[in-house]
């Protein structure tokens, strides 16, 4: 048995989001939301019922929110855990083994044939299989810090995980990068 | 080229891949507006009433309201405004109610001049003397006595319990307040998420890095603690040896869970970081994983002195719902078969009931008519659902739950958001009799 600092562990409760400013957020940033679920998730499909769950929760546990300002990272970390959730519901063991392997030859997706811009192709395929390839965390990281632009620290404490993870991760996916534009060259 | 540019480099390659794949999923998704009115009840919702009191959006059938009229009047009820209006007689003397539907009935006002709706009640315990204590918006009461508990006014997250010894606890973030039976203890500490335990020792639960919940002085709070009120500080217990990780995943927003049996056991629920649910049992001296058979969601009194687990993944699966007893040293399950793609919320702060009679209340959220497509507020809040072994009831359909509590007749107290869902405040107290059916 330890002792803790009282005065630490005692957490007054702070002002819930108030109603207007909710429904002013999510009807400003539901695309972005949305946008966020399905890149994290990995299915486009499946991302508009990621917010739709992630809003819900959001708006049942909005009484531990303090303050308007920390609402976007709020939301946006109950989004992400969502889309992460979901991505691992959808890749058990048996999607897992259909799935294509990570380090899988460089073969064109289908639907990157017809890429307006052709000498992007085997760059945007190298993406493509990189970022497919990235477990749910890994891609929560990716996509916290290099598109919704929370520096390494606040992807960290969206992900609930240490700023080494964070930053490890955004290794791996570098080096996963690296690999495929080479064998693309 | 250096490290550094080179990651730079692949960075700005994966941002740019982001940011076209960003604007081709915005390109697709639907119109803000259209998520927005799902998004929250006040917006677009239009379940309006069918009449004055009937909270589900469906009419009640002529037949049965002439029925129920007629009942009332041989009690000797009056009619008031329209409204059939009833005094229940023991154990609930003194409340005036209406019968919204056979066997559910609305709550208007006790006879200490309570009007139910106006306090916009969240939460409910039941005292072991039977007495019925409620919180909200106007204060923490005890139904049938005039006043409100000084200091209580307002709280919107004030959670009510009853210690094993009949001492009534409220508390939140602004501390902790305790009621013997003739007055009451405040404990200046306050937590948001904390149970009874044995010997009414009171505990409390801290979830790992949930940043948002930082104290008002901006200082973030400690990775997960549990620990037990000792006079006016808090012990944290000393966690080695606990599965690994444990309550990784109470970094989600509504982290770990307590709760309290009548045997005296304390409960913890929590997630590795597996998210594999893990509940913990302490005896009085020691915690200790108990295994179950489903993935549990929360553990209440059953009745003659059993556990009753709900499956976490309540209807998730093509409506599929397990429940499990723990009674005589062995676990017994049951199954029950709600409607296809019934959404239950596996988190949810609505927690589980197991009314006196044995049967099973938990908050449903069915699918919608059009297209079975499962939405939020306000279309996915559909009432309880009353469980008696593999069977089920629904009641109070098309309603928002804030909490559930039964009683001692095998009656449940049910508090719900404003009965005509174009706000999410609480509104209406519902209780519903053990033989009442709306389904």
């Amino acid at each position: 048995v330890v002792t803790v600092r009282s005065e630490r562990m005692a957490e007054p409760s702070g002002t819930a989001v108030e109603t207007a400013s909710f429904e002013s957020f999510v009807t400003e940033q539901y695309a972005r939301l949305v946008a966020l679920a399905g890149l994290i998730g990995g299915d486009v499909t499946a991302a508009e019922d990621i917010v739709q769950t992630a809003l819900e929760r959001a708006w049942r546990s909005r009484g531990s929110l303090r303050g308007d300002g920390t609402l976007r990272p709020w939301l946006d970390r109950i989004v992400a855990r969502e889309a992460a959730r979901d991505r691992r519901r959808r890749l058990t063991w048996l999607p897992r083994l259909l799935r294509p392997p990570t380090v899988a030859p460089l073969q064109p997706p289908a639907d990157l044939v017809e890429d307006r811009d052709a000498t992007r192709f085997p760059e945007r395929a190298a993406l493509r299989l990189v970022l497919d390839g990235l477990s749910a965390p890994q891609r929560a990281a990716i996509v916290l810090h290099l598109h919704a632009g929370y520096s390494v620290d606040e992807t960290a404490t969206i992900l609930g995980v240490p700023r080494e993870t964070v930053r490890s991760r955004l290794r791996v996916a570098r080096e996963h990068l690296r690999r495929a534009l080479a064998e693309g060259d | 080229m250096d490290h550094r540019s080179t990651d730079d480099r692949l960075d700005r390659l994966m941002a740019r891949y982001l940011a076209e794949r960003d604007a081709e999923i915005i390109r697709d998704a639907r119109p803000a507006a259209d998520v927005a009115r799902r998004a929250r009840p006040g917006l677009g919702a239009t379940l309006a009433p069918a009449m004055p009191g009937v909270r589900s959006g469906r009419p009640l059938p002529l037949a049965m309201l002439l029925a129920a009229l007629l009942a009332a009047l041989a009690a000797g009820a009056a009619v008031v405004g329209g409204r059939i209006i009833e005094s229940i007689a023991d154990p609930l003397s003194g409340l005036v109610t209406e019968e919204v539907a056979p066997g559910v009935l609305r709550v208007i006002n006790d006879d200490a001049g309570h009007e139910l709706a106006a306090l916009r009640v969240v939460e409910i315990a039941v005292g072991l003397d039977g007495a019925v204590w409620m919180n909200g918006h106007g204060g923490l009461f005890r139904l049938g006595e005039p006043g409100n508990t000084p200091g209580t006014t307002g709280r919107w997250r004030t959670e009510l319990a009853v210690g094993t010894n009949g001492t009534v606890w409220s508390g939140d973030g602004y501390g902790l307040r305790s009621f013997d039976g003739e007055r009451w203890v405040t404990h200046p500490l306050g937590i948001e998420t904390w149970a009874i335990g044995p010997d009414e020792s009171v505990w409390g639960a801290w979830p790992d890095e949930n940043y948002w919940s930082r104290s008002q002085d901006g200082r973030k709070p400690p990775g997960f603690e549990l620990a037990r009120l000792e006079g006016d500080r808090w012990v944290g217990m000393d966690l080695t040896g606990w599965p690994d990780d444990l309550i990784g995943d109470a970094s989600s927003p509504y982290g770990p869970g307590l709760s309290a049996t009548a045997d005296g056991s304390l409960w913890l629920f929590a997630a590795d970081a597996s998210e594999r649910q893990v509940l913990m049992r302490y005896d009085g001296t020691t915690w200790a994983a108990v295994p179950t058979p489903i993935d549990p969601r929360w553990i209440t009194d059953g009745p003659d002195g059993s556990w009753v687990l709900v499956d976490r993944n309540v209807g998730t699966h093509d409506g599929e719902t397990w429940i499990a007893r723990f009674a005589d040293g062995t676990w017994s399950e049951s199954r029950v078969q709600l409607p296809d793609a019934t959404e239950y919320w596996s988190e949810d702060q609505v927690r589980p009931v197991v009314a006196s009679d044995g049967a099973v209340w938990l908050r449903v959220n069915l699918p919608d008519s059009a297209g079975g497509r499962m939405h939020v507020f306000p279309e996915g809040c559909d009432g309880v659902a009353r469980v008696v072994g593999s069977a089920w009831t629904h009641h109070l359909a098309g309603t928002c739950i804030w909490d559930m509590e039964p009683g001692r007749n095998g009656e449940v107290w049910v508090a719900t958001w404003d009965g005509d869902m174009q706000r999410q405040e609480p509104g209406d107290v519902y209780l519903i009799r053990p033989d009442g059916s709306d389904s």
